[in-house]
């Protein structure tokens, strides 16, 4: 897409106009060819494109945030029990701690699983070398 | 008040009988048509469903905006629709200012399931323009795993991957704000998934002079209301 690409007058910060009428008036625009307006940047007071490299860099981070939003939704419905074996430690009853291990040994299996899996993910996603090869991973945990 | 005159003592008269249905000269219909009165129906209600008003057209005023090549400025209670097929970027072509608020419903018709989307945004481009960083937006969303989030844009959020989303739009230029809430599918976790949001534009200075343009992260099908409502 076509955007026209200005420093707002009193907010100096970069704007993007998806129309050449979108410029207020009497302010300089450059006009660029984009992807997405994401794609321009302002540095130093001068407009350019960003970098693949700096591209591939922001949708890494993005794609790590997500990651860890969606773990944290995984993991959220059985934070209960770490809460119950902690509060178990701190009384210092081993007992009751071994014996709530017991009881949800399976919940606690599979919050291993989710964050070997997470780690997982987190590797593969600072190690792609591409943003094709960046938005092809799917963060979906199937365990 | 009207005087219909009736009878067969002239001319004039027999001509006056002829339009006994006209107030000013305005012919009464059922069936709307420009320059004629629609009646109010048994209960004393203007009633524009199908059953009553022989037409398709059910609301006051609707405008079709969606081949516009320039901003419309909606009256209170004025609708618009704007229809779309198989693109990024809609723009909703209708002018605004401070001061109004709008209701707005986004219909996306791209089939259903958990693929085929990109897990990416909506925006909302308000003066078809993006101002970097200028945006806060805070959500809680369900769908195979729930959650929040508070995050900044250069534009208005409403929506992610396919979206069908209602939302509503307070201009005051020194608080700007759009809040909702939207069904979100074509990735796996969605299909449905419920997003409820709110977004403010953080800049209470700078005039929303146009509604914008609405952005999609693939191509995408359906339309668009806009409803005035102040």
């Amino acid at each position: 897409m076509k955007v026209w690409a200005y420093i707002h007058p009193e907010l100096k910060i970069l704007c993007c106009a998806l129309l050449p009428e979108a410029v207020p008036e009497g302010v300089e625009a450059v006009e660029l060819e984009v992807e997405t307006p994401d794609d321009v940047v302002l540095d130093n007071g001068q407009i350019r494109l960003k970098t693949e490299v700096e591209k591939l860099e922001e949708e890494k981070q993005r794609k790590l945030t997500e990651l860890k939003n969606y773990v944290a939704g995984l993991l959220a419905p059985t934070d209960y029990i770490i809460i119950k074996i902690a509060e178990a430690q701190i009384q210092g009853d081993t007992a009751e701690v071994e014996a709530l291990k017991q009881k949800y040994s399976a919940q606690l299996q599979q919050r291993e699983a989710i964050r070997i899996w997470n780690e997982q993910m987190k590797q593969a996603i600072r190690n792609v070398m591409s943003l094709e090869e960046l938005r092809g991973i799917v963060i979906e945990f199937k365990g | 008040m009207p005087v219909v005159k009736v009878g067969m003592v002239s001319d004039g008269w027999v001509q006056n009988a002829n339009n006994a249905d006209t107030v000013d000269n305005f012919h009464a219909s059922q069936t709307p048509a420009p320059n004629v009165i629609v009646p109010l129906n048994a209960s004393g209600i203007l009633d524009l469903s199908a059953t009553y008003v022989k037409s398709n057209v059910y609301t006051f005023r609707r405008v079709d905006l969606t081949n516009a090549t320039s901003d419309y400025m909606l009256q209170v209670g004025e609708e618009a629709i704007i229809n779309f097929t198989n693109t990024t970027s809609v723009p909703l072509r209708i002018a605004t200012q401070s001061e109004t608020y709008y209701e707005a419903h986004l219909v996306c018709s791209n089939t259903g399931g958990t693929s085929g989307g990109g897990a990416e945004r909506v925006f909302l481009y308000p003066n078809n323009t993006t101002y970097t960083n200028a945006f806060v937006y805070a959500q809680f969303y369900l769908g195979s795993n729930s959650g929040s989030g508070f995050d900044t844009y250069s534009s208005f959020r409403i929506g992610y991957v396919f979206t069908n989303a209602t939302f509503y739009i307070t201009n005051y230029t020194q608080y700007k704000n759009v809040r909702g809430f939207y069904d979100s599918y074509g990735i796996s976790g969605g299909y449905p998934s419920l997003f409820i949001f709110s977004t403010d534009w953080r800049d209470t200075s700078t005039a929303w002079t146009s509604l914008g343009t609405i952005v999609f992260p693939q191509s995408t099908s359906g339309y668009i209301l806009v409803r005035r409502l102040a």
